[in-house]
């Protein structure tokens, strides 16, 4: 697999627009990691009820525990398996902070807590999660990092920086499907859609296909890698109860034979 | 091997090992459930559970710790066959449930979604006696060399429908006295399940869906409380829960399971809360992490 790991520029395009900065925290050491990492809680990440955008949150906690599972697999990398997020509440002051700490490091996956936080209302919780990783071997060797690893995104500017919507680039494509093309920015350091960018369409797609403001809890299985796209979002509502709609969401990488790429179950309200 | 009594008293037990003989063995909660199950060719199963009286809890809606059993037992054997000829433990597994009181019967129909070099995922949804969407599922299994001592899955290609009950197999008591699980603190989410052999895995540790219905007790309990001290009243709230997402870390070997939960978020009619399952008799070794949702139906 051709990867970017050779240019530390790689793949960092969502970082620099979600504007969040991660820290390795701590001496490293093989076989585990933990991660800190802060990021403004601007309104191009808010959703149409005000509250950080659900895909924001996502994209946070893939981030952040994606990191800190690759810096504990080192010499090999992670890719994202399975994230698991519980977002308790959106409506945040910020600055946004979140910490990832290994819970399991195997040889073939790595399992990792992500904690986000409020800064701006005494670290209340934002979001609860789980990421597993799958450990691999990069193809020209792993990312080269000067430790413990920094990684700042430089200061946005909020006249110049897009709603996320349109950085995804995500559009219509039925009354319960929406669709992004995979383009450059979009790409992690493996060369595929950041899983940040399919977790925030899931996100959109739900609440596009239902009416709702917003998810509230996440359940997506990565199975294969997006690599030609158009990518669509397809979502199916399961049920409705107290706490808002059940759905399962697919997506699918239409330019690579409709693979299928993801599997989501969300709530949404 | 030593089966045992329901109303055992919560004492650990040796450190685990796999069964030697025909797993389930007699007694055991997988045939108490009267488990059927059936799978086919296409890597596609399908299991079944009666929801008896001592299987509903105070609002009439199933155990969510029968539910996830019948779902790691299905995705299970759907897991193991995909793996063949190696062997799997479940990684984790994810229950989101539609509240139906008052169901008799469940259906899980499971699929596999991808089956990798390392891991098997699949999907399960589960429907009432009439067809209606009770809820949908996730699990992630982690793919292990094939040891001596791990059951043959047998795949000639025939779908046949198999049962796990024995005469006699049924819950006369509710799934937590059955499995000897007992409340320690429940503000704080603390209760603890015995290793016995009524609840070990092929492996000899403890079957996943029990662990499921461990966090699941524990955040009910810790919910219910929570919820009471919010709103004033000792009259008792009770949270029903709907949604499980558990990631298992380690095998529970030794026992007991003992839990802890930490409320995450507290609602007028829902609540999350984080819970901790570690063995107890294994230096506490925290063996799996859960979140669980509740919400007052």
């Amino acid at each position: 697999m051709k990867t970017g790991f050779d240019d530390p520029d790689a793949g960092r395009s969502i970082g620099r627009y979600m504007g969040f900065t991660l820290r390795e925290v701590g001496e490293p050491k093989p076989g585990t990691a933990r991660v800190v990492g802060t990021a403004p809680a601007a309104d191009h990440l808010r959703a149409p009820d005000g509250g950080i955008a659900m895909g924001a949150l996502l994209t946070f906690a893939d981030s952040a525990a994606g990191l800190c599972g690759g810096l504990a697999a080192l010499p090999g990398w992670v890719v994202s398996t399975n994230l698991m997020l519980r977002a308790v509440n959106r409506a945040v002051i910020g600055p946004i902070g979140f910490e990832a700490a290994v819970l399991r490091a195997g040889r073939q996956a790595i399992v990792t807590s992500v904690v986000i936080t409020d800064s701006g209302a005494n670290d209340a919780l934002v979001a609860d999660g789980v990421l597993t990783s799958a450990v691999l071997a990069p193809a020209g060797g792993p990312p080269v990092y000067d430790r413990p690893l920094v990684l700042a995104a430089p200061p946005l500017d909020p006249e110049a920086t897009p709603h996320l919507t349109d950085f995804l680039g995500a559009a219509t494509a039925g009354a319960d499907s929406l669709a992004l093309e995979i383009t450059d920015q979009l790409r992690n350091p493996w060369g595929i859609l950041h899983g940040g960018a399919t977790a925030a369409l899931v996100d959109l797609a739900g609440c596009h296909a239902t009416g709702a403001a917003a998810t509230t809890d996440c359940v997506l299985h990565f199975v294969s890698p997006g690599r030609v796209g158009p990518v669509t979002a397809t979502v199916q509502n399961r049920g409705r109860r107290a706490d808002g709609h059940l759905l399962r969401v697919e997506v699918r990488d239409q330019g690579n034979e409709d693979r299928l790429m993801a599997v989501a179950i969300t709530t949404v309200q | 091997m030593t089966s045992i009594e329901p109303s055992v008293p919560v004492v650990p037990t040796t450190t685990a090992v796999p069964f030697e003989g025909p797993y389930p063995p007699d007694r055991h909660v997988l045939r108490d459930l009267r488990l059927e199950s059936e799978a086919g060719p296409d890597l596609t199963a399908r299991g079944w559970i009666d929801i008896s009286d001592a299987l509903r809890g105070p609002t009439g809606l199933a155990h969510p710790g029968a539910l996830a059993t019948l779902v790691d037992a299905v995705g299970g054997g759907l897991a193991a066959t995909a793996a063949r000829p190696d062997w799997i433990a479940t990684a984790d597994l994810t229950l989101h449930l539609i509240p139906r009181p008052g169901i008799s019967r469940v259906e899980a129909a499971g699929r596999v979604v991808r089956a990798g070099r390392t891991t098997v995922v699949l999907e399960v949804d589960l429907t009432t006696d009439r067809g209606v969407a009770l809820g949908m599922a996730t699990m992630t299994f982690a793919i292990l060399p094939r040891r001596d001592g791990n059951p043959v899955i047998d795949a000639d290609g025939a779908r046949r429908r198999t049962t796990m009950a024995r005469e006699g197999s049924g819950f006369t008591q509710t799934l937590e006295a059955a499995t000897g699980l007992q409340v320690v603190d429940a503000a704080t989410g603390s209760v603890q399940l015995p290793l016995t052999d009524y609840v070990r895995n092929t492996l000899g540790a403890v079957q996943g869906g029990m662990m499921a219905m461990t966090a699941a007790v524990a955040a009910e309990q810790a919910l219910g409380v929570a919820a009471e001290q919010a709103l004033g009243t000792a009259a008792g709230v009770h949270l029903d829960i709907v949604d499980l997402q558990v990631t298992y870390l380690a095998l529970a070997k030794v026992g007991p399971v003992a839990s802890t939960a930490t409320i995450l978020d507290l609602q007028p009619r829902s609540g999350t809360a984080l819970v901790e399952l570690t063995d107890a008799g294994s230096d506490d070794r925290v063996t799996t992490v859960a979140r669980a949702r509740g919400v007052r139906t």
